[in-house]
């Protein structure tokens, strides 16, 4: 070769256009990076160099009406690695696993991970989190969180539900208030570089949480207590598969109380079956039996096709339809005025009352009472009845719904009615939720409206008169006592088991409420498939009238005697039972006295509130006459020095991150001035503040 | 008279093309290595890099005023003093992550590698320009591959697979231009790339032994999937995407570009530096930059075209197929189409040898354009 020729041209440029295809590849392939993947790309630059450690919002507190605790938060460490600022992964895993007590090769492989921010373990013991605070390893570090604590235990578990790990409501009025209880979460955002430096001057950004609002609930802890004293005592004689008892205001639909059986501590829920959880009151449908007439006799009277004046013929059965319809009272009841028929809950009495309303106005008052809806109650996975569609419904259908048979309904649903016939007739919605408390303790009222008029005051009046004629003579007079008042209705429905009514299975209820001429307490007792004794009279009616009994001491609601009633201990009767033991004052005594005087007295007490503080209250108060071993309830109030006050640590010098952890450890929330290091701090370190005040720490970047 | 003749028969375009190169170059340094203070100077690795451009264009200019074609006297020489430097800096060379390629001279580091690839283009255009046929036979293809392959296994050997690489680039790209037959070459280097990849498939499937380590091998293969190292090479190259990617048309600003600067795109003053180029300057800042490279592999084409003999020819060719190899590869892996060889880009790239070496072959093609005349003074 010597002499470049025509070959060597021709080859020199195709050597040229081969760079050119190639470089107009690349320029293409950077065009699809920087426009097309451009922003995913920008996404991910900026993802890789930040941080974001994770400031809980703490969740707010559910107190009951008068501001008793049922649900709080307590600070405790969550652990969280940061695999980049790692030095010696498997060293620290080691230290980690064991500390921890996880397993070595589940933390090793959490800390080789790609990835800024990986959970440890959350929520552990204070001590646990102080032996790893101990070792100082880089790149595991702490963040606050809070945990769940139901200081009552299992009490209102119920209503209360319980939230998961992520604070989050799972259940109860921690589902359905959830977007209130549970705050804003907010966050800590620091830019690092590739080997986990934090960039002097860079961007930290604290997005403050906002913590959740407090609910105070309708629910009275008294109440609740002896409505568990109460399922307790059910479940222990009747040994039924559940038991509800739920205590209502029926002038606003307030709930006092409610609670379930078999229950659940909401602090280990897991611990217990997921059917547990279930609130019967408001998530499953029963026969409501009996406990349904003064449904059908306060529409009978308000549409006029019945009179207080009336009679009624029970033989003992009755024929419709070619059906012949028993009386519980086989041999009859022979002639029953209205009163009577209600007062002795005569079915053959209730099949003629039905057939002269007619189906077209029972299930017009089935719609107006509420009963073809759900209650509105605000607890989740409420059910709704189930009755005959009204164009299949035939006369002996209608004679068979008259006494509450074949149709089912919700405690909660005949509650809302049983509502309406006795406070003057106005619907009312059951409720839990009474008002928000926000941090700067502003109160928001939670609206209930007052429903429409479903019979008239004088109805309501007259049905109620009958049902008061239940407990004082009729088949509810177990739960009787002497200037009470009580009114109620008795239930014994059989259960349908596979669609078929069974012979054996049963579902005992009592429904009453007091004073009759203008109640203050509404009360639903259902006892599923008790074992033994079965009647509704027998099984609901005695816990029905020792809650009242209860109640109406606590509320102070006046006795009111009727002509020929005395006082309890002059020939009357204060207790369904006997009354041998009069209930010692033990009142502004340590828990301890009580509890040893309350013991000694034949008595069995229990104590709730600051245990190592004095009683402050007492239930059954002092004097009552109680039956051996009734339970009381005593509450205890602080006795030592002012409490809720923190010390303020000193956080100068700190970073940021450092320092809100020093502060929300410490209880008290960090107001963020600047950026950088704590300079400044307002109150000074070591002055004594309320738990939950802001400090105010002024950062400023670093000098050199 | 010269002064006139300096002006005629300079190229200018290809002189200005490479003072801007080396311009950018020390600016893109400047970018990239502000957060890894040497001796608690930020500056220092910008220093540096200003100070190599100024030596190398010195170099350059020296290269090109010294009649090229001495050098094809000299070529025995050089040819056996590049074999010893190589050879010594195995024996007694630095080694640093793991490869041995460096001379210490004081705190200077020299890596004879860089130099051989001059050092081969002159020694093996002074072998083609001599030979009497023009290589339409296999036979005749052996011993300029002999003249490459000695010094290309020495430096596989450091392990300096990126380099040797660079050679077979060179070596194609000469005897492309010298005249060797189609088939030849085609056969030549595709059966040895299906070699190549026939070798990796058994190696993965069925565990066949290769003289690769496992990074190197991981680099080869990580440009079809990312997945495949996610923590390695593959960690390298989706930062080097996501630096890219992030510059959108015109970047975040020389000082402003985060990847680069926080370390989270590795070795991003040196084999990665085009990803912080596009991150700060981005689409159009990064289209500057392969312009600036076509015009140089445009005028050394045009150079090797218009030689006055086959020696210019042939060292103008080679010029050209190592910088087109450079930049090729370079940015082809940076933007994820090509394998990770570790190869740097010519004139941007932090390190003193290769800035060197690129800059006397610029010098030598300005030369072989400036004696270009067959009339000579």
């Amino acid at each position: 070769m010597t002499q470049p020729g025509i070959v060597l041209r021709k080859r020199a440029y195709l050597l040229l256009g081969c760079f050119c295809l190639i470089a107009l590849g690349i320029a293409g392939r950077l065009a699809y990076l920087q426009f097309v993947r451009g922003p995913y790309l920008r996404e991910q630059a900026f993802n890789v160099r930040t941080h974001e450690v994770p400031v809980e919002a703490r969740r707010g507190v559910i107190y009951d009406r008068l501001g008793r605790e049922l649900a709080v938060s307590v600070n405790v460490d969550s652990i969280f690695a940061v695999p980049s600022e790692v030095k010696d992964a498997p060293a620290t895993a080691r230290k980690v696993a064991e500390v921890l007590g996880l397993d070595y090769d589940w933390v090793a492989e959490r800390l080789a991970q790609n990835s800024a921010f990986v959970w440890l373990k959350r929520k552990i013991p204070d001590e646990v989190s102080q032996a790893l605070k101990v070792l100082d390893l880089p790149g595991i570090n702490f963040t606050p969180e809070s945990r769940r604590v139901y200081p009552k235990g299992s009490v209102a578990a119920h209503v209360l539900g319980f939230a998961g790990i992520d604070s989050q409501g799972l259940a109860g009025v921690e589902y359905s208030y959830d977007d209130q209880l549970r705050g804003t979460p907010g966050s800590i955002i620091i830019e690092y570089d590739a080997i986990g430096r934090q960039i002097p001057q860079a961007m930290h950004r604290y997005i403050a949480p906002v913590d959740g609002q407090s609910l105070v609930l309708t629910i009275d802890e008294v109440i609740q207590s002896l409505v568990e004293r109460e399922l307790d005592a059910i479940m222990l004689a009747n040994k039924p598969k559940h038991a509800t008892i739920v205590v209502m205001d029926p002038r606003n639909g307030e709930i006092l109380g409610l609670g379930c059986r078999p229950g659940f501590d909401p602090n280990r829920f897991a611990d217990s079956p997921e059917a547990n959880w279930r609130n019967f009151a408001v998530s499953d449908t029963y026969h409501p039996g009996s406990t349904f007439k003064p449904v059908t006799a306060a529409a009978a009277v308000e549409e006029g096709v019945v009179s207080w004046s009336d009679n009624f013929y029970c033989s003992g059965s009755v024929v419709v339809d070619d059906r012949r319809l028993h009386c519980h009272k086989s041999d009859g009841h022979g002639s029953l005025s209205l009163t009577g028929v209600v007062e002795f809950s005569c079915n053959v009495g209730f099949v003629n009352i039905g057939l002269r309303l007619g189906s077209t106005a029972f299930y017009k008052y089935w719609h107006s009472f509420g009963l073809d809806s759900v209650s509105g109650v605000d607890l989740p996975g409420e059910a709704v009845s189930l009755i005959l569609p009204e164009k299949d419904c035939h006369s002996v259908d209608l004679a068979v719904m008259s006494f509450g048979q074949t149709l089912t309904v919700t405690p909660l649903e005949l509650m809302r009615a049983m509502a309406a016939i006795c406070n003057g007739g106005h619907l009312v919605t059951p409720h839990v939720g009474k008002e928000f408390r926000g941090a700067d303790g502003q109160v928001v009222p939670i609206e209930w409206p007052v429903g429409q008029q479903v019979i008239s005051a004088e109805t309501s009046r007259e049905v109620s008169v009958a049902m008061e004629a239940v407990v004082a003579t009729g088949t509810g007079k177990v739960a009787y006592m002497p200037g009470y008042r009580l009114a109620g209705k008795t239930g014994t429905s059989q259960k349908t088991v596979g669609g078929v009514v069974s012979s054996d299975a049963f579902i005992s209820s009592f429904c009453g409420f007091g004073p009759a001429d203008a109640p203050e307490v509404l009360i639903l007792v259902v006892v599923d498939e008790p074992v033994g004794e079965y009647f509704g009279s027998q099984v609901a009616a005695p816990p029905f009238g020792r809650l009242m009994r209860d109640i109406y001491r606590y509320l102070e609601i006046p006795l009111v005697y009727k002509a020929g009633e005395g006082p309890a201990g002059q020939g009357g009767r204060d207790t369904p039972g006997s009354a041998e033991l009069t209930v010692p004052s033990v009142v502004g005594r340590t828990v301890g006295e009580a509890l040893a005087i309350l013991q000694s007295a034949g008595l069995r007490a229990e104590a709730t509130g600051d245990v190592s503080g004095v009683v402050a209250r007492q239930t059954p108060g002092p004097d009552a006459k109680v039956a051996p071993g009734t339970l009381v309830l005593l509450e205890a109030g602080p006795g030592g020095p002012a409490q809720g006050l923190v010390i303020v640590p000193d956080v100068r010098g700190r970073s940021m991150t450092d320092a809100a952890m020093l502060l929300e450890k410490a209880g008290l929330r960090i107001v963020i001035q600047g950026t950088g290091l704590a300079a400044a701090q307002n109150p000074a370190p070591g002055s004594s503040v309320a738990a939950g005040s802001p400090v105010v720490v002024a950062f400023e970047p670093p000098r050199d | 008279m010269f002064y006139r003749r300096l002006l005629r028969d300079t190229d200018f375009t290809l002189l200005v093309a490479t003072v801007l190169l080396l311009v950018l170059g020390v600016l893109i340094q400047a970018g990239a290595t502000v957060n890894m203070p040497v001796g608690g100077d930020p500056w220092f690795y910008t220093k540096r890099q200003a100070l190599y451009a100024g030596v190398g264009l010195v170099a350059m200019f020296g290269a090109m005023f010294i009649d090229y074609r001495s050098f094809a006297r000299w070529a025995k020489f050089i040819y056996a003093g590049n074999i010893g430097l190589l050879a010594l800096v195995i024996v007694a060379g630095s080694s640093s992550m793991g490869a041995q390629r460096w001379f210490y001279i004081g705190s200077l580091s020299i890596q004879p590698s860089e130099f051989a690839k001059v050092a081969i283009i002159l020694t093996l255009a002074a072998h083609l320009s001599r030979r009497p046929d023009r290589l339409q036979r296999w036979i005749d293809l052996f011993l300029p591959f002999l003249h490459v392959g000695v010094p290309a296994l020495i430096i596989l050997a450091q392990p300096d697979l990126g380099t040797s690489l660079v050679f077979s680039g060179i070596l194609l790209g000469m005897l492309f231009i010298a005249g060797a037959a189609w088939k030849h070459l085609l056969t030549a280097y595709g059966s040895a790339l299906a070699a190549v990849v026939a070798w990796v498939v058994l190696h993965l499937r069925w565990g066949v032994w290769i003289p690769l380590k496992e990074y190197q091998l991981n680099r080869l293969i990580v440009f079809t999937n990312a997945n495949i190292d996610p923590l390695g090479a593959g960690y390298h190259i989706k930062q080097a995407l996501v630096a890219i990617g992030s510059g959108g048309l015109i970047g975040k600003g020389l000082f402003s570009a985060t990847q680069g600067r926080l370390k989270f795109l590795p070795m991003q003053h040196t084999d990665f530096v085009f990803a912080v180029a596009g991150e700060s300057f981005g689409f159009l800042g990064a289209l500057v930059l392969l312009s600036l490279f076509f015009i140089i592999i445009w005028r050394g084409i045009r150079i090797a075209a218009e030689a006055k003999d086959a020696f210019g020819t042939l060292v103008a060719a080679g010029v050209v197929s190592m910088l087109a190899f450079h930049v090729v590869v370079n940015i082809g892996m940076t933007v994820g189409i090509m394998p990770i060889a570790g190869i740097p880009l010519p004139f941007i790239s932090s390190g003193g040898s290769a800035l060197l070496t690129n800059c006397v072959a610029v010098g030598l093609l300005l030369g072989i354009h400036f004696r270009r005349r067959k009339i000579t003074f």
